[in-house]
């Protein structure tokens, strides 16, 4: 991205504010990963805290662990060697290896937050997860409580006998 | 970079406490859920609306998932299979063509592994089954005096008889279930209808001269297809009992040995002594299209009500084949418990039976080639049929990843 390895850019901080109010700062290059961030921020300035109030002080920090990774990947360092393209997998992966239901928040987050490449990251996550496997062990990994009645249940089947047989 | 640190404490700690909550997902917001859905293919997509009422909702009240679900089914296709020439009808509903296509797929290109058991002492003369569910009935030399008998086997329950229902004393040669009921076609002319739960007989159809040699109900319509051993198809109305329609005997005129109604009721498929498929668009009362491989008796056809454009047949030669319902082409013939055909590894001598297992008694037999073929069922991955011998075979099929 454009604003990375000018060093006056790098210094400019950002205060976050959860919607436990707690205080997060961060560099302004990890919150221009955020589309919805970077808008912010080209509206109001880096002075004034931005508060997220629908983003938990746990969720937060996780979705700008994914941040600051992916923003370090884009600097260019003489003494480092890059960070190569498996390693970020490798990262991504371990990245969401996490609860569903926190799963689920960073979802709801990186909508909000509108972090394209976190959204994709876990969806296809997600997808992945349940991909091939049968209702039932769908909700076990998801815990999920089967709610159909028998008569549902019956419905159901015979619409998704195809998907079984 | 500390407060990543406290964070990550912290959601540990949350992560915890979560465990026993209920996880989110099984009330998700219908936008979430779609950004997951979309990156499904069909049958996953199908199983995921089978997961709660939330996700059910969700795929119902936006259709528009199926045809991405399509387009990734046809991703993962490709990346299966060597040719994509699984070729639909446009006029069709996204998730009536992914079902088609999967099943297609799968029929045409799959590699099968057959499993082969001894069902009964001897024939198995007809076989049918519903996701978990073998029904298979026969006629029994052994307890023939009193009666031919259905037989009704629960996969999950460890495969104990659920019931055994006869009294008619005559020999059965065909068998449709649907839902509650289970039709018999009996060497008497007549067509017995039983209720499933009860074991009782619900109607007694008499409509032919000649031995009921198939039959095929057409649920939403309330209609009975029968053919019979003197050449003659005929529609019955199963709540009154009366015949509908009297159809064109197939050229030349031979014994109709199995029957399966097509879309809608609009068509009927039938298979003949000589080895002649036969498809009949009972719109017009005009054959259709009659076509024949060889001229082995073919004992048995079945399609699918989510699979109608593809057509599965059984002959006496021990040949199933696999043809395309609304042309008449016969796209693929397989042997079942011959893998030589696919160029696998034999693994019918597994001594595991399907899931759950069939019976404590069913002992597992080495199969011998071309035994004949008496009725044969297709489901979306596999194809079970029901042999002279007694034997039951289910071929799974799967695709191979193409390296």
């Amino acid at each position: 991205m454009h604003f990375q390895g000018s060093p006056n850019m790098a210094e400019k901080r950002v205060k976050l504010i959860s919607s436990d109010n707690d205080e997060f700062e961060v560099d302004e290059a990890v919150a221009f990963e955020s589309e919805t961030l970077r808008n912010m921020i080209q509206d109001t300035g880096t002075n004034v805290p931005i508060s997220i109030p629908n983003v938990s002080s746990d969720i937060l920090a996780k979705v700008l662990e994914y941040c600051s990774y992916h923003a370090e990947t884009m600097e260019t360092h003489d003494d480092k060697p890059p960070i190569t393209d498996a390693q970020i997998r490798e990262w991504d992966a371990d990245f969401v290896d996490v609860h569903p239901a926190t799963l689920y928040s960073l979802i709801l987050a990186a909508n909000y937050l509108n972090i394209k490449n976190l959204l994709d990251l876990i969806c296809q996550a997600v997808a992945n997860n349940i991909r091939g496997k049968t209702a039932v062990e769908i909700r076990k990994i998801l815990h999920i409580q089967d709610d159909f009645t028998y008569e549902e249940e019956m419905e159901i089947r015979r619409e998704t006998k195809w998907a079984f047989d | 970079m500390e407060h990543f640190a406290r964070g990550k404490v912290k959601m540990k700690a949350e992560t915890k406490t979560r465990k026993a909550e209920q996880s989110p997902w099984g009330s998700g917001a219908a936008d979430v859920l779609l950004l997951v859905f979309v990156r499904l293919p069909a049958a996953s997509l199908a199983r995921a609306s089978a997961v709660c009422t939330a996700w059910h909702n969700v795929v119902t009240n936006c259709p528009f998932v199926w045809e991405k679900a399509l387009e990734e089914q046809r991703k993962e296709l490709k990346l299966k299979l060597s040719q994509s020439d699984v070729k639909l009808v446009s006029e069709l509903d996204f998730r009536t063509r992914a079902a088609t296509m999967y099943q297609r797929a799968h029929l045409v290109h799959g590699k099968m592994y057959c499993r082969w058991w001894k069902a009964h002492p001897s024939r198995a003369d007809c076989c049918h089954m519903s996701m978990n569910t073998i029904v298979s009935g026969s006629t029994d030399q052994i307890i023939a005096a009193a009666g031919a008998e259905v037989w009704v086997w629960n996969r999950n329950r460890g495969g104990r008889v659920t019931h055994q229902m006869g009294g008619h004393g005559c020999r059965l040669y065909c068998l449709s279930c649907t839902e509650s009921d289970v039709s018999v076609g009996c060497a008497d002319g007549a067509a017995r209808i039983f209720d499933l739960y009860s074991g009782r007989c619900s109607r007694i159809l008499r409509c032919h001269s000649a031995a009921v040699s198939s039959l095929c109900v057409q649920e939403e319509m309330s209609v009975l297809a029968t053919g019979s051993r003197d050449g003659s198809v005929q529609i019955c109305d199963t709540s009154t009992g009366e015949i509908v329609a009297r159809l064109l005997r197939p050229s030349p005129m031979r014994e109709v040995e199995c029957l399966q109604w097509g879309r809608n009721g609009h068509f009927l498929f039938a298979g003949t002594s000589v080895g002649r498929l036969c498809c009949w668009d009972i719109r017009k009362q005009a054959i259709l299209w009659q076509k024949e491989h060889d001229r082995s008796v073919m004992k048995s056809l079945h399609l699918q009500e989510y699979g109608l454009e593809t057509l599965v047949t059984g002959s006496m030669n021990g040949i199933v084949r696999v043809w395309d319902s609304s042309s008449g082409n016969c796209l693929v013939s397989i042997r079942p418990c011959d893998n030589s055909d696919t160029g696998s590894v034999s693994r019918w001598s597994e001594t595991a039976v399907p899931q759950g297992g069939i019976s404590n008694s069913s002992s597992v037999m080495s199969p011998l080639k071309q035994v004949p073929i008496l009725c044969v069922r297709v489901g979306s991955t596999r194809i079970l049929t029901s042999h002279t011998d007694g034997s039951l075979a289910l071929c799974q099929i799967q695709l191979q990843e193409l390296r």
